[in-house]
């Protein structure tokens, strides 16, 4: 379960940078990255409690 | 992270470990407050290079880097004077600071209390305090500066001073309250949450970053050079009212921003734990991710709205992050601000509590909390952030000083160390005169010599040193005398 957790904090890490290194490249819309890093946001600090500062599970 | 986040609030406060506050024992643990930090409890690389990294990503970072801006920094400025005065910040850290700390392994408050006795120390604590409740003021106002956008608040401009609207004060005042609360109710609660928040709080400063250099006409690393130089940082004449940064204070201002943590010798508290004094060279993660891409990505949004509007001078970092990434970016600047006012208010409070023992540490953090409040709503502390932290710095290093020599040269000079223990007296006045003497000599220097706040600290660190030797030979033999009469 803490890996998948960690997965999905992972991603939304990815969904906080990715975006706007896309707009930089120009291959992605302004509006999108700010929605996109918006649900990357929600996702980080709803999953990550779960799994940092806690110790693994034996 | 996770061996950061079971000992931060140990290893960050030098007065968390002050005897008479017997309440953060209780709450944290082990601090090893009256003894050396023993083998068993030292901590690893990792642990300081998660620590520098979350705590230099603060609220203050999107004051500042607008600040260099409109202080008419250069690009080649900029990115080499941060580079190199960053990199001198760690030096300090992995030269001066942490040798000492592995050494001896003591709080800065027990190293202090050694050298300089209970009563200077406790001069040394009000001072700490007062600097620590300004600079949460600071970030209060950043977090405000959020708030205010979304009630569409009148917010201050770059040469507002003082309060400019009711809406302000409320503003400020609302998110002064929450934070003073926590701070008194929840600190642990807050830390985890601010660890929490850190890898995702760097990242959407790069993605400022990302967003704002498109726009500023960047289209490829080829053409960044000449679009830093001629859309970015332009360089020119400050703002009016802001001091001309040259590369030489951007160096200077980037090393000593955190002076009171390695020359000050504040960050003895955080390296006791390292197993090794190269660990100071975790600093670097503070310095680069905080204090050089922070920054940079900072004033890029400020040099943004410049580009979309000269006019628009006002330094506020709600709207200009909104601006460049949406909501989050507005989230950010309230955690960022909040995250890293929260730990400094709390500080704030305890070194206050140092000086009252006797009300209790919840009163103590809701009256420094609403002290930083009422700071908050003063945009000077941040408007002028670049001026204050220069200040702070030189306040607080004149006793760093004193802690270098005292630790590495009083003995080479036939005098006694730690000499408040050793004579138990409750204030070394060699000590005492020396930060006072420092301190009145670095603003002769500023008012009459014509040398920058941002520099005074250099002379300002070796003038202390000297006075610091010559007054102890004379204070040493003055004790010994009156003791053997």
């Amino acid at each position: 379960m803490r890996k998948i957790l960690q997965i999905i904090s992972l991603v939304a890490l990815g969904g906080t940078i990715i975006p706007s290194m896309l707009y930089c490249v120009g291959s992605m819309p302004l509006d999108i990255v700010k929605w996109i890093m918006l649900l990357a946001t929600i996702v980080w600090f709803a999953v990550t409690p779960f799994w940092m500062n806690r110790k693994p599970s034996a | 992270m996770n061996d950061l986040n079971n000992n931060s609030e140990n290893m960050l406060d030098p007065n968390q470990s002050a005897p008479d506050q017997p309440e953060t024992s209780a709450q944290t643990g082990d601090e090893f407050e009256r003894e050396p930090v023993p083998q068993r409890s030292l901590l690893g690389f990792k642990s300081f290079i998660g620590m520098y990294a979350g705590e230099h990503c603060a609220g203050t970072e999107l004051m500042l880097g607008p600040l260099f801006l409109a202080s008419g920094a250069s690009a080649f400025d900029l990115i080499v004077g941060l580079l190199i005065g960053n990199l001198l910040a760690v030096l300090s850290w992995m030269f001066m600071t942490a040798p000492i700390a592995t050494r001896v392994r003591l709080t800065l408050y027990y190293q202090l209390e050694k050298i300089c006795g209970r009563k200077l120390v406790t001069i040394y604590n009000l001072a700490n305090g007062v600097m620590f409740c300004f600079l949460a003021g600071a970030m209060i106002t950043v977090s405000a500066t959020a708030v205010g956008l979304c009630f569409n608040i009148d917010m201050p401009g770059l040469y507002d001073y003082y309060p400019n609207s009711i809406g302000w004060v409320l503003s400020v005042f609302g998110v002064g309250l929450v934070i003073s609360v926590v701070a008194a109710y929840g600190y642990q609660t807050v830390s985890k949450f601010a660890n929490i928040a850190a890898p995702w709080m760097v990242l959407v400063f790069f993605a400022f970053a990302f967003v704002a250099l498109p726009q500023l006409g960047v289209d490829s690393i080829g053409n960044f050079w000449s679009v830093a130089n001629e859309n970015i940082w332009k360089g020119g004449e400050p703002f009016e009212g802001y001091v001309k940064f040259t590369f030489w204070h951007i160096l200077f201002w980037s090393w000593f921003c955190n002076m009171a943590m390695h020359i000050g010798m504040s960050d003895l508290s955080v390296f006791r734990f390292a197993k090794k004094s190269w660990y100071g060279i975790a600093s670097g993660a503070g310095m680069y991710v905080g204090h050089y891409f922070a920054w940079i990505s900072a004033s890029l949004l400020f040099a943004l709205q410049l580009h979309r509007n000269p006019l628009n001078q006002d330094v506020l970092p709600g709207p200009m992050a909104y601006d460049a990434a949406g909501i989050a970016g507005l989230i950010c600047v309230v955690i960022a601000g909040w995250t890293t006012a929260n730990p400094t208010i709390y500080r704030a409070g305890l070194a206050f509590q140092a000086i009252i023992p006797k009300v209790s540490r919840f009163k103590v953090t809701i009256m420094t909390g609403l002290l930083a409040t009422l700071a908050g709503m003063f945009p000077w502390f941040a408007m002028k952030l670049l001026d204050f932290v220069a200040l702070y710095g030189m306040l607080l290093m004149p006793m760093g000083a004193v802690i270098f020599v005292d630790f590495w040269l009083l003995k080479k000079f036939g005098l006694q160390s730690n000499y408040a223990e050793l004579s138990r007296k409750t204030f070394n006045w060699a000590a005492g005169l020396t930060w006072f003497l420092t301190l009145g000599t670095c603003i002769l220097l500023v008012k009459f010599a014509g040398i920058q706040i941002y520099f005074v600290s250099l002379p300002g660190w070796f003038i202390a040193s000297v006075l610091y030797v010559v007054l102890s030979k004379f204070y040493q033999k003055k004790v010994h005398q009156s003791a053997s009469a």
